[in-house]
């Protein structure tokens, strides 16, 4: 197994991962693919550290529709707070996490609270609103997700096909030696 | 499956409307390529990385067409996912100036620079007309996880393509 990762690591360009991402954590969640291999060459193992990285794609892209949500909640709030609109709405944003995940500090809930009263809105009302507003771009990282999935399911037919192939291989490699064995056997008597 | 009738219209409508029209829509999808540069094809096999994977592919027992083949496929598919990655880590920056900026002071500040000179307020006016119109494309677009979402969306049929040809590679085999 460890010639096999080997091997493939150093020909193919490694999947990339994003400053705040941990590299143990991928190489944990690789490991616990790569150990459901029953017979892994090279090919095999390249095709899990693709379906690796896909599995994490998805994580991405889970995250970034409720980032999604959030800046355009946050964007409605900005605009009701001070008519004039901030591009990255951060504070907004970050008070708003905190506010509806029930952990925001005295000051942050009471801005909120501001904010959505100035805006007349409740908080349901904020967040169908950011929903309306950014329908577009959740609907597009839905469709990235799918198109992970369906990259996943490529790869695991693939997986499948190498695993059969070689399985195919070896068994046809024994019933060959089987067979020069009889006819060795023949040949001597 | 489509009546022949209906093949026909889509066939009229398809040479109906394709490609841009507008001269914005023109300049725009002339800079597609140079966005991720997947539009450019790539020799894979003079690279050193294809003749070791391929001659890794031929040791554990494929021929050396299909070795080939998934070689290829495989750093076409890598290709396309770091230019993936790249899109996400870097999408369309923010313009922050032009987001934010009032339009009222902007319209302030030309009228001063104007002064003692032949334009006219109505020329200021025109300006603003047009950085307001920049303005809303700008906003339009989103913020930094708006922008990186759609750019990764245009990327979709690259991805798909690239996986399917894999695919096929290895089920030849």
């Amino acid at each position: 197994m460890n010639d096999a990762i080997k091997s493939i690591a150093t020909l193919l360009p490694k999947p990339r991962l994003l400053p705040n991402e941990s590299e143990a954590e991928f190489q944990s969640s690789l490991q616990g693919l790569l150990s459901e291999l029953d017979n892994p060459s090279p090919l095999n193992v390249a095709l899990v550290t693709q379906l690796n990285e896909c599995l994490w794609w998805i994580k991405r892209h889970t995250v970034d529709k409720e980032l999604l949500l959030h800046e355009s909640m946050a964007r409605i709030l900005s605009r009701a707070g001070s008519y004039s609109e901030v591009y990255d709405n951060r504070l907004a944003s970050i008070a708003l996490e905190g506010f509806l995940a029930g952990h925001a500090s005295q000051a942050d809930k009471q801005w909120i609270e501001e904010l959505l009263e100035r805006a007349k809105l409740t908080v349901p009302d904020l967040r169908a609103r950011g929903f309306k507003d950014a329908a577009k771009h959740i609907k597009m990282a839905d469709e990235l997700i799918h198109r992970q999935y369906q990259t996943m399911r490529h790869l695991q037919k693939s997986i499948d096909t190498v695993d059969f192939k070689s399985r195919l291989i070896k068994r046809m490699d024994l019933e060959l030696a089987e067979l020069e064995k009889k006819a060795l056997a023949i040949e001597t008597k | 499956m489509p009546s022949r009738l209906k093949t026909l219209a889509n066939h009229r409508n398809a040479q109906r409307s394709t490609g841009p029209k507008t001269d914005d829509g023109k300049l725009a999808s002339s800079q597609n390529a140079r966005k991720h540069g997947l539009n450019v094809a790539v020799d894979f096999e003079s690279s050193d990385a294809y003749q070791a994977l391929k001659s890794l592919l031929i040791e554990t027992g494929y021929s050396s067409f299909v070795a080939a083949d998934i070689a290829a496929s495989l750093l076409h598919y890598r290709r396309v996912m770091d230019a993936y990655y790249e899109t996400y880590r870097n999408p369309e920056p923010v313009d922050a100036s032009l987001w934010e900026r009032s339009m009222k002071e902007a319209y302030k500040a030309l009228n001063h620079m104007a002064e003692g000179t032949s334009v006219t307020p109505a020329d200021s006016r025109r300006m603003v007309r047009v950085l307001a119109r920049m303005q809303r494309d700008e906003r339009r677009q989103g913020g930094p996880v708006f922008r990186r979402t759609a750019d990764c969306h245009k990327l979709i049929r690259y991805q798909q393509n690239a996986i399917s040809r894999l695919a096929k590679a290895i089920r030849s085999a």
